[in-house]
């Protein structure tokens, strides 16, 4: 279970969130949809702290924190429960693909090499890249490069798998594979936060959908009421941007 | 002019005896150049308060004064402040208590560090943030994101610079004669004037020169490719 708080956070005169508070309960998957500079991927990166929030707090399982003052220690915790999946893949680019894999597991939570690597084989198998052990990042595709990123994020075993817009940097022919792994762990339960624009995974895989704008959740539901009983203008007008026979849908 | 074989047969084996002491002066400085330019490099990227300026004001300085001048700095200042310090506590030293190779390798190590605290932190701010974030988000702490994951790949974007410094350094060595340091060129300065045969002693002394740093040339080179060959798009 995680829960956030009135969470707040400004970039100098710029404030990005206003107070946003969200529940999203063991196994769920959250889609956070919303225009460019609504604040969902700031929100995203203030879970795991790689954005300090200014003001609120974070639940995850067993830790709470209080953003106001957070310790080395707090920060430490809020990312031993998360893991991350990065629009622009981020794998190290000095490890291979096997090496990206079995580094948290490692060297942050001081799992045993063997235990670590057999774990990442099987984990890598489950993404589809049984034949990429041993190449490097840019010796891959982007799809395949995200796919790693997503092995990654699983092997650290965390409560919640932040999703950054994984497939916005992908040729389109290649959103495909990415967004299939995605489903497949979501169907094993993993709880998933996603910032995304792929509204049919919306549509299929997510629990809840929360519509962001202006730094504060403008609605939030289950998919068949946001996508085809939107309640606010602003929602309605964001999704006539983004799915055009969305007009014709109702 | 007559070119004096003989000379420099007898010379040659002598010179070569000084190389280890060229070496030892700057493989050291060049280590100890590397800890210090390393550390002004961090305090320069986080731009910690106050040591940032100083910092700062430190490669300035370094960059902005000859060799020399920082040589004799070292060896006509330093003397006297370490004594003093040194007798505050009772060691009953002179300014002759300690070897002169040592102030070389102060001087040195400052300069070194000077011009690879630049080379450093343009390697360090070419790694993509990116590769910290990431190392962040599976749980890393800074200290474990910068030794595991940004400086092997900086490491990469700083090598070919790393090898022209020190060839730099290896050349620069031959300053430590003027504080009378026994190097290649102390001792070839040494061997020329008992007869007077500069021109000869002076080609050897420039052979020899040759001679080590292409061999260090090479050797940057196959670790470069070395690297290079596991980790090829990095800079990419």
């Amino acid at each position: 279970m995680i829960s956030l708080n009135d969470i707040h956070k400004r970039f100098g005169n710029n404030e990005v969130l206003k107070g946003i508070s969200l529940d999203v309960d063991r196994g769920e998957v959250v889609v956070i949809l919303g225009p460019s500079g609504s604040g969902k991927t700031t929100l995203l990166r203030c879970i795991n702290h790689l954005e300090k929030a200014d003001r609120g707090q974070i639940c995850i399982g067993d830790l709470l924190v209080n953003c106001t003052k957070l310790s080395k220690q707090d920060v430490l915790n809020l990312r031993k429960r998360t893991a991350m999946v990065f629009q622009h893949y981020n794998l190290f680019k000095n490890k291979t693909v096997l090496e990206n894999v079995i580094e948290g597991p490692m060297i942050v939570q001081k799992i045993a090499r063997d235990l670590a690597l057999a774990n990442g084989h099987l984990l890598l198998d489950k993404v589809g890249l049984s034949d990429k052990y041993d190449s490097y990042p840019y010796q891959l595709s982007g799809g395949q490069q995200q796919r790693v990123g997503i092995a990654r994020a699983l092997a650290l075993n965390p409560e919640v798998i932040l999703f950054d817009e994984p497939t916005s940097a992908l040729d389109p022919e290649l959103v495909g594979e990415v967004l299939q792994v995605m489903k497949k762990i979501a169907r094993e339960g993993i709880t998933m936060i996603v910032v995304t624009h792929e509204i049919s995974f919306a549509m299929d895989i997510a629990n809840k959908v929360i519509f962001m704008d202006g730094g504060v959740i403008v609605e939030q539901g289950v998919p068949s009421d946001i996508f085809v009983r939107p309640r606010e203008e602003r929602t309605r007008q964001f999704l006539k941007r983004i799915m055009p026979e969305y007009t014709y849908a109702i | 002019m007559v070119f004096d074989f003989n000379f420099v047969k007898e010379a040659f084996p002598i010179i070569l005896m000084a190389v280890p002491m060229t070496l030892f002066l700057a493989v050291t400085s060049m280590l100890i150049g590397l800890v210090i330019g390393l550390i002004i490099a961090l305090i320069r990227i986080y731009k910690v308060p106050v040591l940032r300026r100083i910092a700062e004001i430190y490669v300035s300085f370094i960059r902005g004064t000859p060799l020399v001048v920082q040589i004799y700095l070292a060896y006509y200042a330093l003397p006297y402040e370490i004594v003093k310090i040194a007798n505050d506590w009772g060691a009953g030293w002179t300014e002759k208590s300690l070897p002169s190779t040592l102030y070389a390798i102060v001087a040195f190590s400052l300069n070194a560090s000077g011009y690879l605290s630049e080379a450093i932190r343009s390697a360090l701010e070419s790694v993509d943030a990116g590769q910290m974030e990431a190392a962040y988000s599976i749980g890393m702490t800074r200290m474990q994101g910068m030794i595991r994951i940004v400086i092997p790949q900086a490491l990469i974007v700083a090598l070919p610079n790393f090898g022209n410094l020190f060839l730099g350094l290896i050349k620069g060595t031959s300053i430590a004669f003027m504080i009378s340091v026994r190097e290649i060129m102390a001792v070839s300065v040494i061997e020329a004037s008992v007869g007077y045969d500069f021109v000869e002693t002076y080609l050897m002394a420039a052979i020899i020169y040759l001679a080590i740093c292409f061999i260090f040339e090479r050797l940057f080179k196959v670790i470069e490719s070395n690297l290079k060959a596991h980790r090829a798009e990095i800079t990419a």
